[in-house]
């Protein structure tokens, strides 16, 4: 019993002092300091509550139809109303957001663990290493992302699955090419030869000096990509390319949406505004994450240091 | 300051000028808007994106330019044209008579040589070989008699024919015409005066038109191939008359007094194809549980908002051989198809249902199908699939249910019996041969029911025949109809002489006219 009071004594204690170091922490206070930074938090923190917490208080199920009650108004049984099958908009919005979002995760993820692994790869090993992954990259960059990622999932057949690897293998290009650039910089750093000269192995320099330093650039770009990848997702769903009916997916319920827009508003509405804020959120939030966690700074702050 | 609002000023204007200037690209060209009228078609009158059917930057249909020998009345029975008679002299021969003081566009007169060179060097030539199959005419088979008498050998006895030719397709050029270059010389009412590839035609009134002169002197033709668009366009005042309105907007303006509507119930009709040669779909009492599974009526009442009539045969009823009334009904009964599911082979497995991305309300008719499957305890994947795919899925047989539709652009609409139910139409000849299958191909009986509907000259008998056969069809629940098509069209209040067709492709504008 003690153990455990003790325990939980000593998580209480590192809880304060995490806190105590947020509070006084000058990257919190630089980010906070832009109300637009915590506008893009707040954005993204109630998506990702919605989309943990949303399927449980939907109040119906998204897929039940109901063909007497189609193309109601909103009301306080259905609060954003129901589509032209009768299914509640509110369920299928808060089912859709977690789909978007995992999707998103999944997606970044993906483009964020290649990219970075090229990326890390091609700066520190250099020569024809370097070359040659760096050409693949210029191949990549050279089509459009989205017409790209179109013609994949067409030909893979259309899925969400499909086109979650489509769009993955699509946007894992800027990773790679802003990986490597700040492995060339890194890489010739003090602490970085200092490892050198004491027999370091190079996956460990590379794990434990190189890849810290990529973090916040990488973070960065990561949060600026979520609100990519759920437009993407979004439109090639719309098109039809994506999720499959009766999935409750925002760029699905749009499409159903469209042709009831002077009637029923609110079907192609609510996902439009839902999208539409998600993307702002994690834009915001990722501006507010750069202004924090620009390497350069901490350069020049080191620099004066 | 004084800096600040000039650049405005500047940006404003600029502004300006260029949304003008790309107002004024998108807006049609025409001259008296008191004889002059804008139409939206259901389909792209430029034909982009289309070969097979596009006449260098125009598609045959819906303008009036270009003209077959043949029309369709509008109880689906050939109809003088520019020919003026038509006799079978033995089983494979058809002589036509031509329509004698036609003149096309360019000022000649229309003779047997037109037609000659039409179908020898254009129709049967250019237009690809699926056309020796359509018409069942070889190259090398249509022959002038004298200037006003033309000959056509069909390779088959087919008593279609001139029903068949009765297609905007099927038109007669003079051979100064360059049909792909877009220099088209038609004998219809109107002349094409302008085209804007993916945009827009112009053309305007014949004056020395066989039929009589048109009475408006101006139509143009708008590409919206988006229902909406077509709908907000009517609503902007910017076009005078829309096909195929989005259904949702259709009850607002029944009550406007400044759009009217009018429907025509088409020759085309929504059902869903059953693959009866991959299990579980090939047990003939799943297939008929499905059937049970479905209300046509709710459908028709909620999702199509009254637009259509519940279907019970594949066939629209506008055609005159179709079976509506004596063919074996499902009318929803749950129990019954429950029961059905229970004797079947199904033991649970999903079954796929293909749907066509850009079919009008696909996506919400096969999830009503799903929800009506589930009740019954068969579960359905929807996969929806650009056209391409779901040619490709089908070629392969790799579905369970297809929706689809069919639809006749010519009075003869025997080759909606073949092409979909005979075992060498063209949706099963391929598996057929490769693997001795097909898709919707009972076979035997049927396949010489259709036969014997398809070549007898005797109207009775074809009509038995097809009824025969679309009896087989239903009996074993081959396919799921949903509704027969009706087409929209909304348009200003103050236009009349609107003559809408069975075809929608073959409505005529000659007597179009503005009311004050």
């Amino acid at each position: 019993m003690s153990g455990v009071s003790g325990v939980l004594g000593s998580v209480g204690t590192t809880v304060r002092r995490r806190y105590r170091a947020l509070r006084t922490s000058r990257k919190v206070a630089a980010f906070c300091a832009n109300p637009l930074n915590v506008v893009g938090l707040a954005l993204v923190v109630a998506i990702a509550v919605a989309a943990a917490v949303g399927p449980f208080i939907a109040p119906y199920d998204p897929t039940t139809q109901q063909l007497t009650n189609r193309l109601q108004h909103p009301s306080l049984a259905h609060p954003l109303g129901t589509d032209q099958l009768g299914r509640d908009v509110l369920s299928r919005l808060l089912h859709g957001a977690r789909l978007s979002l995992s999707i998103a995760v999944a997606v970044t993820g993906i483009r964020l663990t290649l990219g970075t692994t090229i990326g890390l790869l091609a700066g520190y090993a250099g020569g024809w290493t370097d070359e040659f992954l760096m050409r693949l990259v210029d191949v990549q960059l050279a089509f459009p992302g989205l017409v790209l990622a179109l013609v994949i999932a067409g030909i893979l057949g259309p899925s969400l699955r499909n086109v979650m690897l489509a769009l993955a293998l699509v946007g894992w290009a800027s990773y790679a090419r802003l990986v490597r650039g700040t492995v060339l910089t890194t890489k010739e750093r003090n602490f970085v030869r200092a490892a050198r000269l004491l027999n370091v192995s190079r996956f460990r320099i590379a794990t434990r000096h190189l890849l810290p330093t990529v973090a916040g650039p990488v973070v960065v770009l990561a949060t600026l990509n979520m609100g990519t990848v759920i437009l993407g997702t979004a439109g090639l769903s719309f098109i039809g390319l994506g999720a499959q009916p009766p999935t409750a997916e925002w760029g699905t319920m749009l499409s159903d949406g469209r042709h009831h827009l002077r009637s029923a508003w609110w079907i192609a509405n609510v996902p439009g505004v839902a999208i539409m804020l998600t993307v702002l959120g994690f834009t915001l939030l990722g501006d507010g994450l750069r202004d924090v966690l620009d390497p350069k700074r901490d350069a020049t702050i080191e620099k004066l240091s | 300051m004084t800096a600040d609002l000039s650049r405005r000023h500047l940006l404003s204007s600029v502004g300006g000028v260029g949304f003008a200037g790309l107002a004024g690209c998108a807006e049609t060209e025409l001259g008296d808007t008191e004889t002059a009228f804008t139409i939206v078609p259901g389909s792209d009158p430029t034909g982009a994106g289309d070969s097979w059917d596009n006449w260098g930057g125009m598609t045959p249909y819906w303008t009036r330019v270009v003209e077959p020998l043949v029309w369709g009345t509008e109880d689906m029975q050939p109809q003088p044209w520019l020919a003026t008679d038509w006799t079978a002299t033995d089983e494979t021969t058809w002589v036509f008579e031509l329509r004698e003081g036609v003149s096309f566009h360019n000022g000649a007169e229309l003779t047997a040589d037109d037609v000659v060179h039409s179908f020898e060097e254009d129709i049967l030539t250019e237009r690809g070989d699926f056309v020796h199959g359509w018409l069942h005419v070889e190259p090398g088979g249509v022959d002038r008699i004298d200037d006003y008498t033309v000959a056509f050998e069909t390779t088959d006895p087919f008593p279609g024919f001139p029903g068949t030719i009765a297609h905007n397709m099927i038109d007669i050029q003079p051979p100064e015409a360059d049909r792909r270059a877009g220099d088209i010389i038609g004998t219809g009412p109107f002349e094409l005066a302008k085209m804007d590839q993916g945009q827009q035609l112009r053309v305007e009134r014949f004056p020395d038109y066989w039929g009589g002169e048109p009475a408006p002197t101006e139509l143009a033709f708008r590409a919206a191939e988006d229902a909406t668009t077509r709908t907000d366009l009517l609503e902007a005042g910017e076009v005078d008359l829309v096909y195929e309105p989005a259904t949702s907007r259709i009850s607002g303006f029944r009550d406007r007094d400044d759009i009217r509507i009018e429907t025509q119930q088409s020759s085309g009709s929504r059902f869903v194809s059953i693959n009866i040669h991959r299990a579980p779909t090939d047990d003939t009492d799943l297939r008929r549980a499905l059937n049970y599974a479905v209300s046509q009526s709710e459908i028709v009442d909620t999702v199509l908002e009254g637009i259509g009539e519940p279907a019970h045969g594949p066939i629209s009823t506008v055609i005159d051989w179709a079976a509506d009334e004596s063919l074996p009904r499902y009318d929803r009964d749950r129990d019954t198809a429950r029961e059905l599911v229970s004797q079947s082979s199904y033991d649970g497995e999903a079954l796929t249902c293909l749907v066509e991305t850009d079919m009008d309300d696909g996506r919400t008719l096969v999830q009503i199908l799903q929800k009506a499957f589930k009740s019954i305890g068969v579960s359905l994947d929807i996969e929806v699939l650009e056209k391409a795919s779901l040619q490709d899925r089908t070629d392969r047989g790799e579905f369970h249910l297809k929706l689809g539709e069919s639809q006749s652009n010519s009075p003869a609409a025997d080759y909606i019996m073949w092409e979909n139910f005979h075992t060498m139409g063209i949706e099963n000849k391929d598996l057929y041969e490769a693997e001795g299958t097909g898709l919707y191909n009972l076979g035997g009986e049927v396949d010489d029911l259709i036969e014997t509907g398809f070549q007898s000259y005797d109207a009775t008998e074809t009509r038995e025949s097809y009824i025969a056969a679309q009896r087989a069809i239903m009996d074993a629940a081959v396919v799921i109809p949903l509704f027969y098509e009706e087409y929209v069209v909304a348009a200003d209040a103050s236009i009349d002489g609107l003559d809408l067709h069975p075809i929608d492709k073959f409505a005529q504008w000659g007597d179009l006219t503005r009311t004050a």
